[in-house]
C-alpha cells in the first residue's frame, strides 16, 4: 500500500468504491498495478501512462483489441490513461459489472471506424483480430461469409450495420459474452 | 410514351435539367459536402427566393421554418414513419421511448467525453448543464439522492461520475434544508442506510472471494471453459460449508455432548475405517444408528429432543440447498436461455464473444487464435452442410445405427445396474452368513465396482455417441451428458432400492439368520460413505494421476520420437469432470440423512479436489483445441444438479414418510414412521392449553378447504404468469416487427434524400470546402456509391423522368446506391448549416441546396405520408400551394403510381425554384393523355385524402 496510500487518500478511495464495482482494498490493489506499469508517474493518480505501457498489462498484452480498449477508455487523444481511465476500464471488465455497461463498451470497442455503428468494415476488423490475421489477406472468403451471416442474424432493420441497440440486443442473447468479456482481478 | 418524350424535349429547361441530372449521376454523390450545400443554399436565400415567383405561395413561405424548426420538422416526419405509426398501440410507443432514452444517453455520453477532455486539461471542474442533466436523469426526484448502483453502471467516464457525485452531494445539502415530513425523512434515511448496508456487505464479501487468484490463473492459461469447472467446484464447496455447519450444529454436536455407550467397547480405531467407513466408525456420530431416540440434557434444565432435531435439521438443510440452487439455476437460466427458441448466437457469439479477455498466457493466446479460426471455418461449412438434407437411404442407415447404439447403451446401463444389485446381494449374504473375517476388500467391493463403472462407462458412452454422427457437436455433447447422467442416477437408485427393500428389513426383523442387518440406515450410510471416498480416490488416481500426470510423463519421455507424434498432453475433460461432481453431490444429498456428517466429508473432499485438480491442470494439461462454450452447458449442468437434488429429496421423503425405520437403532427406533415424531409433537402441543391456538392453526392448515384454496391460488397465479409471459412474447414480437419497420423508415428516408439530391442538384458541388476533414462524418449523411454501374445516367429525359428516379428510388432496396442516411445526421446537418450560414460567405448562386428543400418539410411530410400508401393508389391533386395554380390541369385527373411516382412529382414540384415546373407541364400532359385513355374514374381519393 505504502506509496499508493499517500496519493490515494481515504476520500478518494471511498469515492472510487462508490463509483465502481470494486471495494477499497481492490482499488488499492489496482492502483499498485497501475503504478507498476510506469514508474515515471511517481504514483500520481492523475499521471498519465502511455498506451504502450498500458498494453504491457498481462491481461491486455495478448488481447487483440488492446489498442481499441485503450482508445475507448482513454480520456485524452493520445490513448494514454490516468488512474481514472484505468479504473474505468477495469470496472467495465470486472466480474460484477452489469451486462448493459459491458455491452455498451463492447460496442465502442468493436466500432473500429468510430462511425457509431458496427458495420461490415468493423466486423472484418474483428475477424482479423480474433483470427490473428493482421493484413486481412489470409482468408477473405471467410470474412465476407461471416459478415453476411452475422448481418443475417443480427441486423434487424436490414441496413447492413449494427446500431448500438441492435448490437446490445444480440449480445444479450449470447450467453458467452459475460464470461468472455471479463478480466478477473 | 412517345407523346411525353416529344413534349418534354420541347422544353429547354427540361433538357437542361436532364443534363444536370446525368452529370450528377455520373459523378455520384461522393464529394457532396455540406459546405457546398449550404453555400449554394444561402445564395439562394439571399438572391432569388423561389417563392417570389409564386405570390400565391405566401402561405408556404410563411411556413418556411428556421433551421431548428426544420430539425424538429424532421423529427415530426420521423414520428410519422411507418414504424411509429404502425407500431402505435402495440407497444410501439415503448420502442420510441427506449430509442429516445438510448439516444439521449449516448448523446450525453458523447458530450461527456468532450467535456471530460476539457475538464482534465484545464483542471477545473465545471458544474454545467450536462452534469446537471445527467444528475437529474439519475437522481431520485424526491430526495435528490443518486443510487450508486445506477451511477456505477451508467456508461460515462470516471471524471464525469465524480462530478455527478459531487453535484449530488451539493444538492443533497440543499434539499435537506427543505421542509419534508419527518416520516419521509426517516423512511428516506432508512432506505439510504439499507442501501449502504447492502453495498458494504457486498463489497466486504468481495474480500473473501475464494480461490480468486487460482481461478484467474487457470482462466489465463486455459480460458473460461476449464475455469467453469473450477467455478462449479467452488460453488459446491461454498454450498457445503453452511450445510456442514448446519448439520453439525443441530445434529452432531448435541449428540457429541452426551454420548451413548458403545455396544462393543473393544473395537478400536485402526485407520482402515477411513476407507470402509465401518467397524469403529459404525457407532459414532457419523451414522444414523448412533443417534438416540430420547432427549439430551447436556445443559441442565434444557431438553433437546433428538429425533425431532434430527428430522428438522435435515429438512432445514434441504430447504437451504433448495434456495441456493434454485436461485443459481434461475439466474443462470435467465441469462442463458431466455430466448432459446430463436436460433441466434451461432455466429454472433462466435465472433463477438470469441476472444477470452482473461487469457494471459502466450501459448493459450496463440492457440486461441488458431481455435477461433478453425471453429469459424467449421461452422461456416457446417452451415452449408445443414442445408443439405440426408436422403432416405442415409436416414435409414442412421436410424438403424442409432437404434443399435441406443440398444447397446440401454443394455449396458441395465447390465451395470443389475451387476451392482447382485454384487450387493451377494455381499449381503456373506455378511448374513457371518463368514467372519470380513476383509476390507469385501466391504469396499461394491464401491469399487460402482466407481469402475463410472470410470469406464462414460468413455464407452462418448464413443457410442460419437458413432451416431450428430450434425452438431453440441448435440453430441448433450446426448452424451444425458446418457451419462441416467447411468449415474441409475446406479445410485439401485443401491438405494436395495437397502430400502422391505424384504431385507423383514429378514432383519425376523432375525432368522446368524447375522442380521440390524440397522439398514447405517448400512446405507456406510455404503454411501464408501462411494464418496472411493469416487474421490478414483478421480484423483485415474482421472488425474494416470490420465493427466502419467500421460505427460510419457509425452516427455517419448518426446520427438516418430511413433508418438500424435500423443500429446491430455486436455482437461470438462464434461466428465463436471458429471463426476454432480454425481458426488447427489450422493451427498442422498446420504445426508443416514450419515449427517457427509456434508463435512464432501466439504473436505472438494477442498482437496480443487487444489489437486488445479495443480494437475496447470502442470499436466494443455489448452483444449476445441473451444468450450461455457454459457449454455453451464445452465444444463446446474439444471442437472437441481434435478439430482429433487430426486434425492423425493427419495428422502419416501424414507421419512413410508419406510419403516430400524427397530434396533437410530432416533426413530420406536416409531412406525420417522415423521411420527412430528405428529407426536403436534399431539403434545394440542394437549397443553397454550397449544390450543396452535392446534387450531394446524387444523386449518391441514383442512381440505385450505389445501384446495392454496392449490387454486397457485393455479391462478400460474395462469396469470403464463399469460403474462405470452404477453411479453407478443411484445417482443411486435417490437421486433417495429425494428424491421424502422429499417424501412431508413430506406424510405434514403430514397427520399437520394431522389431529391438526384433531381435537384444541378451540378456536382465542389468537393473541397470548409467541411472537408475529419469532422465531416459527424454532420453529413454519408453518401456514397456502392456500385457506380447502377447509377449511370439515363440517355433521355423521358427515361430520366420516368424510369431513372424510379430506378434510383428502388436502388437502395437492392442495397446498391446509398448505404445509409441517419435521421440524426440529417438533423445535425441542419443545425450545423445554420451556424455555417452565419459565418461563411457564399459564391455559387446557381446551386440548389438540399436544405432549401428540407425547409418545405410540411409538404414533404405529406409526400411521405402519401408514399406510405400502397403503390396502386390513385392520386388526385397536388400540394395546396401549387394547387391553386394548377388545379385546372390536375382536377379530376388520376395518375397511376405504377407509372409515375408521386414522389417524383412532388420532388419536382417542391424543388424547382425556377418557376412553373416543366415537369409539371409534362405531367399534366401525361395526365390528360391518361385521362383520355381511361374512361373509368376512381372515386374517393380527393384532396383531403392525406
Amino acid at each position: 500500500m505504502g506509496v499508493g496510500k499517500s496519493k490515494l487518500n481515504r476520500e478518494a478511495l471511498a469515492e472510487y468504491a462508490d463509483l465502481t464495482y470494486f471495494n477499497e482494498g481492490e482499488i488499492v490493489e489496482l492502483f499498485k498495478k497501475f503504478e507498476s506499469l510506469d514508474q515515471s508517474i511517481q504514483s500520481d493518480p492523475k499521471g498519465r501512462i502511455s498506451a504502450s505501457n498500458i498494453k504491457s498489462l498481462p491481461e491486455l498484452k495478448l488481447n487483440p483489441f488492446a489498442d481499441r480498449i485503450c482508445e475507448v477508455f482513454s480520456s485524452a487523444d493520445d490513448k494514454s490513461m490516468n488512474f481514472d481511465d484505468f479504473l474505468d476500464m477495469m470496472n467495465v471488465l470486472s466480474e460484477n459489472a452489469s451486462f448493459s455497461l459491458k455491452a455498451h463498451y463492447a460496442f465502442s470497442i468493436f466500432d473500429f471506424n468510430k462511425n457509431g455503428y458496427v458495420d461490415e468494415e468493423d466486423i472484418g476488423k474483428i475477424v482479423q483480430c480474433i483470427t490473428n490475421d493482421q493484413d486481412g489477406l489470409k482468408d477473405r472468403a471467410l470474412t465476407s461469409n461471416l459478415i453476411e451471416k452475422i448481418m443475417e442474424e443480427a441486423d434487424l432493420d436490414r441496413d447492413n450495420q449494427l446500431g448500438r441497440s441492435e448490437f446490445e440486443h444480440v449480445l444479450s442473447k449470447s450467453p458467452d459474452f459475460l464470461s468472455s468479456f471479463k478480466i478477473r482481478l | 410514351m412517345n407523346v411525353y418524350d416529344t413534349e418534354l424535349e420541347e422544353h429547354p429547361i427540361v433538357t437542361q435539367q436532364h443534363q444536370n441530372y446525368s452529370t450528377n449521376g455520373e459523378l455520384g454523390y461522393q464529394g457532396y459536402t455540406p459546405a457546398a450545400v449550404y453555400q449554394g443554399n444561402n445564395e439562394l436565400d439571399r438572391d432569388d427566393d423561389p417563392y417570389q415567383l409564386y405570390p400565391q405561395d405566401a402561405l408556404l413561405r410563411n411556413r418556411m421554418p428556421t433551421a431548428r424548426e426544420a430539425a424538429s420538422g424532421i423529427e415530426e416526419i420521423i414520428m410519422e414513419m411507418p414504424s411509429r405509426t404502425i407500431g402505435r398501440g402495440m407497444g410501439g410507443h415503448i420502442g420510441t421511448m427506449v430509442n429516445a432514452t438510448l439516444a439521449r444517453r449516448s448523446a450525453s455520453r458523447y458530450r461527456k467525453r468532450q467535456l471530460v477532455t476539457l475538464g482534465t486539461f484545464d483542471g477545473i471542474e465545471r458544474p454545467n448543464d450536462e452534469i446537471q442533466e445527467l444528475y437529474e436523469e439519475l437522481a431520485d426526484e424526491q430526495t435528490g439522492e443518486i443510487d450508486n448502483e445506477e451511477l456505477r453502471q451508467f456508461p460515462v467516464s470516471m471524471a464525469v461520475k465524480k462530478q455527478v457525485r459531487s453535484h449530488a452531494n451539493e444538492n443533497r445539502e440543499k434539499k435537506k434544508s427543505r421542509t419534508v415530513g419527518s416520516f419521509k425523512i426517516w423512511r428516506y434515511n432508512m432506505s439510504i442506510k439499507w442501501r449502504h448496508f447492502k453495498q458494504d456487505t457486498k463489497k466486504f464479501a468481495q474480500n473473501f472471494r475464494l480461490w480468486q487468484q487460482d481461478l484467474k490463473q487457470v482462466e489465463g492459461h486455459f480460458g473460461t471453459g476449464v475455469s467453469s469447472y473450477f467455478t462449479f467446484l467452488r460453488g459446491l464447496f461454498l454450498l457445503s460449508i453452511p450445510s456442514f455447519i448446519f448439520n453439525f450444529a443441530f445434529i452432531s454436536l448435541p449428540q457429541l455432548l452426551q454420548q451413548p455407550n458403545r455396544t462393543d467397547p473393544n473395537i478400536t480405531f485402526t485407520g482402515e475405517e477411513l476407507l470402509t467407513g465401518a467397524n469403529w466408525l459404525t457407532e459414532t456420530i457419523m451414522y444414523y444408528g448412533y443417534y438416540i431416540n430420547g432427549t439430551i440434557e447436556a445443559i441442565p434444565g434444557s431438553e433437546y429432543d433428538m429425533p425431532l432435531a434430527y428430522l428438522l435439521a435435515t429438512a432445514g438443510y434441504f430447504v437451504l440447498c433448495l434456495i441456493l440452487i434454485v436461485r443459481t439455476t434461475a439466474s443462470s437460466f435467465r441469462q442463458n436461455y431466455v430466448d432459446g427458441r430463436s436460433d441466434y448466437n451461432n455466429f454472433i457469439s462466435k465472433v463477438f464473444c470469441a476472444w477470452d479477455f482473461g487469457i494471459t498466457s502466450e501459448t493459450a493466446a496463440k492457440l486461441q487464435h488458431k481455435t477461433i479460426t478453425t471453429e469459424l471455418k467449421e461452422i461456416l461449412s457446417e452451415q452449408r452442410r445443414s442445408g443439405e438434407s440426408r436422403d432416405f437411404q442415409e436416414k435409414l442407415k442412421l436410424f438403424s445405427l442409432r437404434l443399435l447404439t441406443w440398444t447397446l447403451y440401454l443394455s449396458l446401463t441395465g447390465g451395470c445396474m443389475a451387476l451392482v444389485y447382485f454384487v450387493n446381494d451377494f455381499l449381503l449374504d456373506d455378511i448374513k452368513k457371518g463368514l467372519g473375517g470380513i476383509v476390507i476388500l469385501e466391504q469396499i467391493a461394491l464401491a469399487l465396482i460402482v466407481s469402475s463403472i463410472n470410470l469406464i462407462m462414460p468413455i464407452i458412452i462418448n464413443l457410442l455417441t460419437h458413432l451416431e454422427k450428430y450434425k452438431y457437436p453440441r448435440h453430441e455433447i448433450y446426448i452424451a451428458v444425458f446418457r451419462n447422467y441416467i447411468l449415474k442416477m441409475g446406479l445410485i437408485a439401485v443401491i438405494c432400492a436395495f437397502w430400502t427393500d422391505d424384504e431385507l428389513k423383514s429378514t432383519s426383523n425376523d432375525n432368522n439368520g446368524s447375522a442380521t442387518v440390524e440397522c439398514w440406515e447405517t448400512e446405507l450410510g456406510q455404503e454411501i460413505y464408501r462411494l464418496v471416498i472411493i469416487d474421490f480416490l478414483f478421480t484423483i488416481f485415474f482421472a488425474t494421476f494416470c490420465a493427466e500426470f502419467l500421460r505427460k510423463l510419457l509425452v516427455l519421455l517419448l518426446d520427438g520420437k516418430e511413433m508418438c507424434r500424435k500423443l500429446d498432453r491430455a486436455e482437461f475433460a470438462i464434461v466428465n469432470s463436471v458429471m463426476d461432481l454432480i454425481y458426488g453431490q447427489t450422493l451427498c444429498w442422498i446420504g445426508v440423512f443416514f450419515c449427517p456428517l457427509l456434508a463435512g466429508i464432501v466439504f473436505i473432499k472438494y477442498f482437496f479436489m480443487f487444489y489437486i485438480k488445479k495443480v494437475s491442470v496447470m502442470q499436466n494439461c494443455r489448452p483444449s483445441r476445441k473451444r468450450w462454450r461455457g454459457g449454455q452447458s453451464q445452465t444444463i449442468f446446474i439444471g442437472m444438479l437441481l434435478l439430482s437434488f429433487l430426486l434425492s429429496a423425493i427419495f428422502l421423503c419416501v424414507v421419512v414418510f413410508r419406510e419403516v425405520p430400524s427397530t434396533a437403532c437410530g432416533p426413530y427406533r420406536d416409531q412406525d414412521r420417522s415423521y411420527d415424531v412430528v405428529v407426536n409433537l403436534f399431539n403434545s402441543l394440542y394437549a397443553t392449553s397454550s397449544g390450543q391456538w396452535f392446534a387450531t392453526i394446524m387444523d386449518i392448515i391441514f383442512s381440505v378447504w385450505f389445501l384446495y384454496s392454496v392449490a387454486a391460488g397457485l393455479l391462478v397465479w400460474a395462469v396469470i404468469k403464463s399469460s403474462e409471459a405470452k404477453g411479453y412474447e407478443e411484445l417482443v414480437r411486435s417490437l421486433r416487427a417495429q425494428i424491421e419497420l424502422q429499417g424501412d423508415d431508413k430506406q424510405l428516408l434514403l430514397k427520399w434524400l437520394q431522389s431529391t439530391v438526384a433531381n435537384q442538384n444541378g451540378k456536382p458541388p465542389p468537393t473541397g470546402g470548409a467541411f472537408q476533414g475529419g469532422k465531416e462524418n459527424h454532420v453529413v449523411p454519408i453518401l456514397h456509391h456502392r456500385d457506380s454501374a447502377k447509377s449511370t445516367p439515363c440517355p433521355s429525359r423521358s427515361a430520366s423522368a420516368r424510369n431513372s428516379p424510379k430506378h434510383d428510388i428502388n436502388a437502395p432496396m437492392t442495397g446498391d446506391v446509398l448505404t445509409y442516411v441517419d435521421p440524426q445526421h440529417v438533423q445535425a446537418s441542419h443545425l450545423v448549416g445554420e451556424r455555417m450560414m452565419a459565418t461563411t460567405s457564399f459564391s455559387n448562386p446557381s446551386q440548389i441546396s438540399l436544405r432549401q428543400r428540407e425547409h418545405k418539410d410540411p409538404l414533404l411530410h405529406k409526400a411521405l405520408a402519401n408514399q406510405q400508401r400502397p403503390r396502386s393508389m390513385f392520386v388526385e391533386g397536388v400540394p395546396s400551394s401549387y394547387d391553386t395554380q394548377r388545379r385546372n390541369s390536375f382536377a379530376g385527373a388520376s395518375v397511376d403510381l405504377e407509372d409515375l411516382d408521386t414522389e417524383t412529382v412532388y420532388e419536382e414540384i417542391l424543388s424547382d425554384p425556377n418557376g412553373p415546373s416543366p415537369l409539371l407541364l409534362a405531367l399534366s400532359a401525361k395526365v390528360q393523355a391518361e385521362k383520355s385513355q381511361s374512361s373509368e374514374r376512381r372515386p374517393g381519393y380527393g384532396r383531403g385524402g392525406y
